[in-house]
């Protein structure tokens, strides 16, 4: 094992790396879990639709720019049609029938990802003013993943002062927290799930395309990313952005330094660790609602 | 509540005297689809048992199934012990594995009891995958089936593995409904409906699930017996959370808490399976959409369907 | 019988329980009064076990019960009929009962026999049956029945467990004049060794049945005494009974 500060340093970067883009994804999901009470399961099936779309705005267009900013659109898209179709009928469902009619959707997005893109792993090219090495803190780290632990903390920031200090960021405090009540002091929380649900969305697409140059676009992704996410949600608490935050570093840490110091274990200290949460404080660290 | 009702024996009698004569009349491939459909359905009647009649869903049963398979795989192929007591020994692990998991969820509900199950499934999985000695990714290969020659039987001719697993889906069935019908089920199906005033009444609920959960995956390690004997293999992807979700599918699509329907769910899923198989690889789109219609049609399965039109044309001629 | 001892009950700063102290003996028929937000319910969730009190002590046959959980509770005698019914919804009124009759006789492990359906079982269900008027209603689903039904068979559910302390949460909430009878002569032929708390508004029924009175405001007991001290006390009169004689 190699102990000097050059390797931990670098394991930290790529701690922070996984972090951020578990934070996109389950921020979308937690406060979707929170406010709609939906267990959405093909959250995880719009992250691999964005790095499809994103794979093929990159490639047809030849523009990495464009494609970051085609693939949350795309993505978004579909959502509102599942969300349209499927999901806005479902959710008063009960967990168990929207366990399976996400996972239903999981089955259809995946297929129909594999029809129209095969089953080989799409790369896309990083754009050139990020594709070098920089040198951070006395380690040489690739700018790429740099960039992707800057989109996350960007994110993050945005988010947070959204929800602190706006109008509609209150709303979905208040919808959190209380949905019924929010909708009798005149909320219209209907609109508001909508426009969150979107935004969800919009944000696992931008996942998926900032994941693409690094992992390639698999069918696998879909469910490869679910079952972290879905931690991250239940241990950082349903609902909250500090929940987010907090549950992605854990995971996102506990996995990479997991996978060098103690590589069977790692994983089942994350399963350990969910279902300790699920037992003793099943609405998680930092949940919305006390 | 369970009743033994004439609808039930039918459809299961009819459904297994099918798949019989489908397994005689055809060839090696149609056996194959009924051993394939009779572990299912044993899984996905042990699954029916806590989560239709005791509320809990969960989505480990793939991966207890997948214990049964590797305590049997590792006993029989690894350490040499007859297939006897390899089978008890699956079987109490597997039933032990259900008693920690449903002591420790017993009070935990909804979606984070489902997600509880989920842990504890992929925990295993982890484990398993990591275990070099049982072959790690690559699985454990070398299992063979009972020896039954003393009553004349050769399970690996096809045909009679195929009715002798139609025959353990019989016996499995049976002792379900019998435990659903006596005292344990019937306060099972108390739970079910209105757990605290079980509890107000006196009964120990936790140690109750505990109890149910142990027994459901008691059988859900006899389907993985079967499964190591049918391939005389066993791989870590047996324990992978989506094959619990597709436990969890069968039962929907057959009817939850009728405990027959399973049985049709799994011929069900394992031919349309094999049918959009034939002229699409991409049979997961179909299931995909069949299962999202069936559930938003309001879930009740195709046997639970059938069920409930029969209790409701009863009802109407009872109150005539 | 029952003993409860300075019983508290804060949620952060609402102090909704204040010092309750109650000395019930056996068989005695205690009516607990008082207007709404009183914290009547909650002194039934704190005797039944469903809320676990600040302070305080209950002492049921001299044993210290205000650790012990609801189950623990039920098993040692204690009973409970709520104020929204609590029934087994989608059963019929006979399964109901044989579930509260087995699971109070203890044999729910048994995976070989079928005790809901053995001739103890049955027997018990026919005698509450009669009890609570619903004989001729046995096989008809819950969801079938009528609100009147549905409330006898809630009290039927707790008399099923044969308990020795009764703690009946309005029983007649909501339900017709006629029923109210019903129920007055239900709890006048309930066994006299059976110790009963009845949580009521129909003041005729309450003040009819009781022994003993409590009268609970804004937490805390305000008086305790007969029904004719009752009436007769200016503080119940000026909180909750206001100009009513009952029939003088």
């Amino acid at each position: 094992m190699v102990a000097n500060a050059d390797f931990w340093l670098t394991q930290f970067l790529n701690g922070m790396q996984l972090s951020m883009l578990l934070f996109l994804l389950s921020i979308g999901l937690t406060i979707i879990f929170g406010l709609m009470h939906f267990v959405n399961l093909a959250h995880g099936a719009l992250y691999m639709v964005g790095a499809y779309a994103g794979v093929t705005a990159a490639a047809s267009l030849g523009n990495f720019w464009i494609a970051l900013l085609a693939a949350p659109l795309a993505v978004t898209l579909v959502g509102i049609f599942l969300y349209v179709a499927v999901i806005r009928r479902m959710r008063r469902a009960g967990p168990m029938n929207q366990v399976l009619v996400t996972f239903g959707l999981i089955f259809v997005i995946v297929d129909l990802v594999r029809i129209l893109w095969g089953d080989i792993a799409l790369g896309m090219e990083q754009p050139a003013v990020l594709s070098g090495p920089v040198e951070i803190f006395g380690v040489v780290y690739p700018a790429y993943r740099l960039f992707i632990i800057a989109v996350g903390l960007v994110v993050l920031v945005t988010l947070g002062l959204v929800l602190s200090r706006t109008q509609i960021g209150a709303m979905v405090r208040a919808g959190v927290e209380n949905d019924a009540m929010a909708s009798c002091l005149g909320i219209n929380v209907e609109r508001l799930f909508f426009a969150v649900f979107c935004v969800g969305c919009a944000l696992a697409g931008l996942a998926g395309a900032v994941a693409a140059p690094v992992f390639s676009a698999t069918p696998s992704m879909a469910t490869d990313i679910l079952i972290p996410t879905l931690i991250v949600v239940v241990i950082g608490g349903l609902g909250s952005l500090s929940g987010a935050i907090v549950g992605s570093l854990i995971i996102g840490f506990i996995q990479t330094f997991g996978a060098v110091v103690l590589p069977g274990f790692a994983s089942v200290l994350v399963y350990i660790l969910l279902a300790a949460v699920l037992i003793v404080k099943p609405s998680g660290l930092l949940p919305a609602r006390s | 509540m369970f009743y033994q009702t004439s609808l039930k024996t039918i459809t299961v009698t009819a459904v297994l005297a099918a798949l019989a004569v489908y397994a005689i009349a055809g060839g090696y491939f149609p056996r194959e689809i009924v051993v394939e459909i009779a572990i299912l359905a044993i899984l996905a009647i042990s699954l029916d048992v806590v989560a239709g009649y005791g509320g809990m869903v969960s989505l480990c049963h793939g991966a207890i199934a997948g214990i049964g398979a590797y305590t049997f795989a590792g006993l029989t192929a690894l350490a040499g012990f007859d297939g006897f007591t390899a089978t008890v020994a699956a079987l109490a692990i597997s039933a032990l594995f259900g008693l920690v998991v449903g002591g420790v969820t017993a009070n935990i509900s909804g979606i984070f009891f489902i997600m509880a199950t989920l842990a504890f499934g992929q925990m295993a999985y982890v484990v398993i995958f990591e275990w070099k000695a049982l072959g790690g990714d690559d699985g454990l290969s070398g299992v063979s089936r009972y020896d039954l020659s003393a009553i004349g039987l050769n399970l690996n001719d096809s045909l009679q593995f195929a009715l002798f697993c139609l025959a353990v889906v019989v016996i499995v069935y049976a002792v379900a409904a019998a435990v659903l019908r006596s005292s344990f089920g019937r306060t099972l199906t108390g739970i079910h409906v209105n757990e605290d005033r079980m509890r107000a009444l006196g009964l120990s609920v936790w140690k109750h699930k505990a109890a149910a959960f142990a027994f459901s995956s008691f059988l859900a390690g006899a389907a993985g017996i079967l499964a190591a004997q049918h391939t005389m293999f066993v791989s870590p992807e047996l324990l992978v959370w989506t094959v619990s979700g597709e436990v969890l599918i069968v039962v929907i699509l057959g009817g939850l808490g009728t405990l027959a329907g399973p049985i049709a769910g799994a011929a069900l899923l394992v031919f349309l399976k094999h049918e959009t198989g034939a002229w699409t690889e991409h049979w997961h789109l179909v299931i995909g959409l069949f299962l999202i219609a069936a559930v938003m049609a309001g879930g009740r399965g195709v046997y639970g369907q059938i069920e409930h039109s029969f209790q409701r044309r009863a009802l109407r001629t009872a109150n005539a | 019988m029952l003993e409860v001892r300075d019983l508290c009950k804060n949620f952060g700063g609402l102090r909704v329980s204040r010092h309750i102290g109650m000395k019930l003996e056996k068989g005695e028929r205690r009516v607990v009064l008082g207007p709404n937000g009183a914290g009547k319910t909650t002194l039934f969730n704190l005797l039944a076990g469903t809320l676990k009190p600040t302070s305080g002590e209950i002492l049921l046959d001299g044993a210290r019960i205000t650790g012990m959980n609801v189950e623990q509770r039920a098993r040692r005698g204690l009973s409970r009929s709520y104020q929204k019914n609590n029934l087994f919804e989608g059963l019929t009124v006979r399964e109901n009962l044989a579930l509260a009759a087995a699971t109070a006789q203890g044999k729910t492990f048994s995976c070989f026999t079928r005790t809901h359906e053995s001739a103890a079982v049955q027997e018990t269900v026919e005698e509450v049956a009669a009890m609570v008027g619903l004989s001729d209603r046995l096989d008809v689903g819950v969801a079938q029945a009528s609100y009147g039904n549905r409330r006898q068979l809630e009290v039927g559910l707790a008399l099923a467990t044969k308990p020795k302390l009764l703690l009946m949460d309005e029983p007649t909430s909501g339900v017709g004049p006629g029923m109210i009878d019903a129920f007055h002569k239900l709890i006048a032929t309930l066994p006299r060794e059976l110790t009963i708390v009845i949580i009521e508004h129909d003041l005729d029924l309450g003040f009819d049945v009781a022994d003993r009175i409590t009268v609970l405001n804004y937490g805390e007991v305000v008086f305790e005494g007969t029904p004719e001290e009752t009436k007769g006390s200016d503080v119940v009169r000026e909180i909750y009974l206001g100009d009513w004689q009952g029939d003088a």
